[in-house]
């Protein structure tokens, strides 16, 4: 018999010790219980097997070890539900309650077909998940719902993928600073829907994230001096994205409503992330609001004053059109390049190079509605807010308006719960807007993703609070339950 | 009284390793591979898991321990029952051996 083992002696080599010590890895397979009771004895015979010349355990051995080890667990398991059944069902719970709250998500499953808007885009829930948990595809709308100010009415930017995955846009919800009154910060879809840039209102070193919403990856771009950072427009091909960077923080309900931003115009360049100002000739010092032309060629600019200026991105010189209502963003140049749209009390137009410009389109005396885009070259897309008698909206409606003939479509809706959770900052994109024909029926599974952190810590909680009650419960029925045969047994 | 199902085959081993007189865990390992010609090599994991069955069932018995160059020794045996239920398989499998021979017999003997 060899002579091998912690305090003993080793004789002439130390292989029988690390053969040993490999040995008693292998059997902690086994529980601690039955160690205790069988180690020593098994380790005699596995190293009496072994012989004088072996230094390792062999495979074969290593798996029937852990086949063994596996086999011991599970009959303690096995015992554990028939002595404790009420722990055993807790843990069953617990661990399924675990499961459905940590586990993670993929992303969105990209649609099938071309990204159009459903009849109905998603309501309000907490129950959402974040897009950088799992990025929602190719989008078909962006907007803001709840303000905050009705019942458990916590503002939440929403945006809905083509193929029915519905997420948060945490990243707006994160960058959004104090001045917003615990709104989205600033942020606007590309024209394809697969981008969102986000800026920030109040920030030393202001810059722009823009989320790819198929991937989910963050790229963050400097815009040089400045206190805050806001995209107010796309190029069609959303290759450019112009950003407005105020010197001082701005304030998106500082003086009247939807107050604008205004500091200088920086163009970014969306494949490589570099900054750079812009600096055609016309540029004004300052710029509120931009659109791009269809072309991609011009650039309207309009200062704070009003003044809209259609700057010529080649280099050419720049024309103004004088003063006029705030331009409708990123958005607001028509289709055929004839007309931009401006935001008050109305939808307004402006004529680009002249020619017949259309009637304002009021909402109503007591009606709110905001511009979402182009619906055709002479159709444009609102999202009415409150109705023309003052109520506000469930569903929130977007419209498509003719602005020649006034003839009206509804193009999809958000419900609102009876307006608790109100919509507003609505953006579509201009390749899903200017899609050919209405709302397609398109077969549409909303999915809203992993449940954001809190939510899944609080039903980790009651997964184990649930878990609990089930322990008490089970052992309770069991306790009646054998109680019971007992007493039938001893009278029958 | 232990149950009249068939024997996995490392028990019905393990119990005809014990039908010769109480042995440890290595020497019932050595007396398979030389009972079975060298064909049958259980791991020590599968006889472990073999003996508690058996003992669970009272199948077989702890016979006595002993330390042998400080390492523990435990020696099993088999129980009355144990050695009734050998005897039963043993004559299960007899009975279905003798059945294939008698079988390939008589296709044997037209051949």
């Amino acid at each position: 018999m060899r002579r091998t083992g912690p305090g003993r002696a080793h004789g002439a080599r130390d292989d029988g010790g690390a053969l040993e010590r490999s040995y008693r890895r292998l059997l902690r397979c086994y529980p601690a219980h039955y160690r205790r009771q069988r180690e020593e004895e098994m380790l005699a015979v596995l190293l009496q097997r072994a012989g004088s010349n072996r230094r390792r355990p062999g495979l074969t051995e290593a798996v029937d070890l852990a086949l063994g080890g596996a086999r011991v667990r599970w009959r303690d398991a096995l015992t554990a539900i028939r002595t404790r059944p009420g722990r055993a069902a807790a843990v069953a719970v617990l661990a399924m309650g675990l499961l459905v709250a940590l586990a993670p998500a993929g992303p969105a499953v990209p649609g099938p077909g071309a990204a159009v808007l459903p009849p109905r885009l998603p309501g309000y829930s907490y129950l959402t998940g974040n897009a950088s948990d799992s990025p929602p595809g190719r989008a078909v709308a962006l907007y803001q719902q709840g303000f905050g100010v009705e019942f458990m009415d916590f503002p939440h930017a929403v945006v809905v993928g083509a193929s029915g995955a519905v997420r948060r846009l945490d990243l707006a919800e994160h960058r959004a600073g104090a001045a917003t009154q615990g709104d989205p910060t600033a942020m606007l879809l590309s024209p394809d829907g697969t981008r969102v840039a986000v800026g920030v209102y109040d920030d030393a070193h202001p810059d722009v994230a823009v989320q790819h919403l198929v991937t989910g990856v963050v790229r963050s771009s400097a815009v040089g001096p400045g206190r805050a950072a806001v995209p107010v427009a796309w190029s069609p091909d959303g290759g450019t994205l112009l950003v407005v960077v105020p010197t001082e923080p701005h304030d998106p309900y500082g003086g009247l409503v939807a107050a604008g931003p205004r500091g200088r115009a920086v163009l970014l360049d969306a494949a490589t992330g570099g900054a750079r100002p812009l600096e055609v000739p016309g540029t004004p010092h300052q710029v509120a609001a931009a659109a791009f032309s269809p072309d991609g060629a011009h650039l309207a600019v309009q200062d704070p004053g009003g003044t809209v200026t259609i700057l010529d991105l080649r280099g050419g010189p720049a024309r103004a059109l004088g003063p006029a209502a705030p331009l409708a963003g990123s958005a607001a140049w028509s289709p055929d390049g004839a007309l931009l749209a401006t935001e008050a009390t109305c939808t307004g137009f402006l004529a680009v190079s002249g020619g017949p410009v259309p009637a304002c389109v009021h909402p109503g005396p007591g009606g709110w509605h905001e511009f979402v885009g182009w619906h055709g070259p002479r159709s444009v897309a609102l999202s009415v807010i409150r109705s023309p008698d003052g109520q506000e909206t469930d569903p929130s409606p977007v419209v498509a308006v003719d602005v020649v003939s006034g003839q009206r479509q509804e193009l999809t809706a958000v419900p609102t719960a009876d307006a608790n959770y109100q919509v507003a900052r609505l953006q579509v994109p201009a390749a899903v807007l200017g899609a050919e024909g209405p709302a397609a029926p398109v077969a549409w599974e909303i999915d809203r993703g992993r449940w954001p952190l809190p939510l899944r810590l609080a039903a980790a909680a009651a997964a184990a609070m649930l878990a609990l009650a089930t322990a008490a419960g089970t052992d309770r029925l069991v306790r009646w339950a054998r109680a019971h045969r007992a007493a039938r047994a001893a009278t029958g | 009284m232990p149950s009249r199902r068939r024997l996995q085959e490392p028990s019905f081993l393990v119990l005809t390793a014990l039908a010769s007189g109480p042995q440890h865990g290595y020497g019932i390992l050595k007396d398979l591979e030389t009972l079975s010609a060298g064909s049958v090599r259980l791991g020590v994991g599968t006889l472990y898991g073999a003996l508690d069955r058996l003992a669970r069932e009272g199948l077989v018995e702890i016979d006595r321990e002993e330390v042998v160059g400080s390492r523990l020794r435990r020696y099993y045996r088999l129980s009355a029952s144990g050695a009734r239920v050998l005897a039963a398989e043993a004559a299960r499998r007899q009975e279905q051996a003798g059945t294939a021979l008698r079988r390939l017999g008589a296709i044997r003997g037209p051949a």
